[in-house]
C-alpha cells in the first residue's frame, strides 16, 4: 500500500464551517476539513503536495483507521 | 426585376469545384440508378455534417448501395461528395442571404436534375435547417475547451494547524472544462471582487460593441 519512494513529510489542516454554495442540496452550516498532505521522495527531491477534502464523517473514518494502526504498532513498538 | 446573377455571385463561387462537377458527370454514368437511392444519399450527406451517425456505419450504407445496384463504391463515394460539398457550399453564405429560388438557380446552372434540385431545397429549407446551420457555427471551426460547469463554495475556516479562533471567509471555486478538467481553486476576498468588477466590466463592453452600426449584418 505503502509507494516505497514517497515519505509523508508535514499534514496541514483547516477547519471550516459552509455558509453558501452554488449546489441545489442546501447544506449550509456542515463542517468541512481541508487537509494538504506533503510529501517528499527518498532522495529528498521531490515535494509534492496531495490536498484533500473531507466531510465530518470521512474524518471520522479516518481517524478511527489511524487510531487503529497506532494501536497495532503500540503492540509491536 | 434583375436577374440575381448579376448583383449575387453564385453560392458555390465562380467556377464550378471539381467535386460538383464529377459528381453530376457519375449521376450521367450511373442514370439507372432510381431516385429513391439518390434521395437516400442525399438525406445521408445532411447527417453527415450534423455528425449524428458515425462515419464506419455511413461507410456500410454506402457500401450496401453500391453492392445492391452493382456500381462501383468509388462512383458511389463520388456521387455522396459531390453532395456534401453542395450542402456544405450552401451553408456557407449566411442564412439571409441565399433566398430559396437563387439557391435553385445556381443548383440549375451546376446541371442538377429538377428531382434532386427539389431534395436539396428541402433539406436546405426545410425542418433541420437552424440545426445545421448552428452545426457549421459552433462545431466546424477551431475551437478551445469550454466551460460547462461552475460551482462554487463558501466556507468559515475556524481553525488551522497553525492558528485557532481564525474566523476567515474561505471562497472555493471548481470549473469544469469540456475536455475533462476538473480545475478547483480557492479566491482570495480582493480577488473576487476584482473578478466581480471585470465581469461587470465585460458586460458593458459587450453592450456597447452590440450598439456599433459597423457590426449590424448586411440585410438583404
Amino acid at each position: 500500500m505503502t509507494t516505497p519512494n514517497q515519505q509523508l513529510v508535514d499534514l496541514d489542516w483547516k477547519f471550516a464551517i459552509n455558509v453558501a454554495s452554488s449546489e441545489p442540496e442546501a447544506n449550509t452550516g456542515a463542517a468541512r476539513l481541508y487537509l494538504k498532505l506533503t510529501t517528499m521522495s527518498n532522495n529528498g527531491t521531490n515535494r509534492t503536495d496531495i490536498p484533500l477534502s473531507v466531510t465530518l464523517e470521512q474524518f471520522y473514518a479516518l481517524v478511527h483507521q489511524l487510531e487503529k494502526a497506532k494501536l497495532e504498532m503500540d503492540v509491536y513498538a | 426585376m434583375p436577374d440575381h446573377r448579376s448583383y449575387q455571385d453564385p453560392f458555390y463561387g465562380w467556377t464550378t469545384p471539381k467535386a460538383i462537377s464529377l459528381c453530376v458527370q457519375t449521376l450521367k454514368e450511373c442514370s439507372a440508378l432510381p431516385f429513391e437511392v439518390i434521395q437516400k444519399m442525399i438525406a445521408l450527406s445532411e447527417t453527415q455534417i450534423l455528425n449524428e451517425q458515425t462515419s464506419t456505419s455511413m461507410l456500410d450504407i454506402l457500401w450496401k448501395i453500391a453492392k445492391k445496384y452493382s456500381i462501383s463504391i468509388d462512383q458511389v463515394m463520388l456521387i455522396f461528395n459531390g453532395f456534401v460539398h453542395v450542402l456544405r457550399l450552401a451553408l456557407k453564405p449566411p442564412a439571409a442571404f441565399l433566398k430559396p429560388d437563387i439557391f435553385k438557380d445556381d443548383l440549375r446552372d451546376l446541371k442538377f436534375s429538377e428531382q434532386i434540385i427539389g431534395e436539396f431545397h428541402n433539406i436546405l429549407f426545410g425542418t433541420k435547417r437552424d440545426q445545421l446551420y448552428l452545426a457549421i457555427q459552433e462545431r466546424d471551426r477551431p475551437r478551445l475547451p469550454s466551460l460547462q460547469t461552475f460551482d462554487w463554495n463558501l466556507d468559515v475556516t475556524l481553525t488551522t494547524a497553525s492558528l485557532s479562533r481564525c474566523i476567515e471567509p474561505l471562497l472555493l471555486f471548481q470549473f469544469r472544462t469540456s475536455d475533462n478538467r476538473n480545475l478547483t481553486f480557492e479566491v482570495s476576498i480582493k480577488k473576487f471582487n476584482e473578478l466581480r468588477y471585470k465581469t461587470a466590466l465585460i458586460l458593458k463592453e459587450m453592450e456597447d460593441v452590440d450598439g456599433k452600426q459597423a457590426l449590424k449584418l448586411l440585410e438583404t
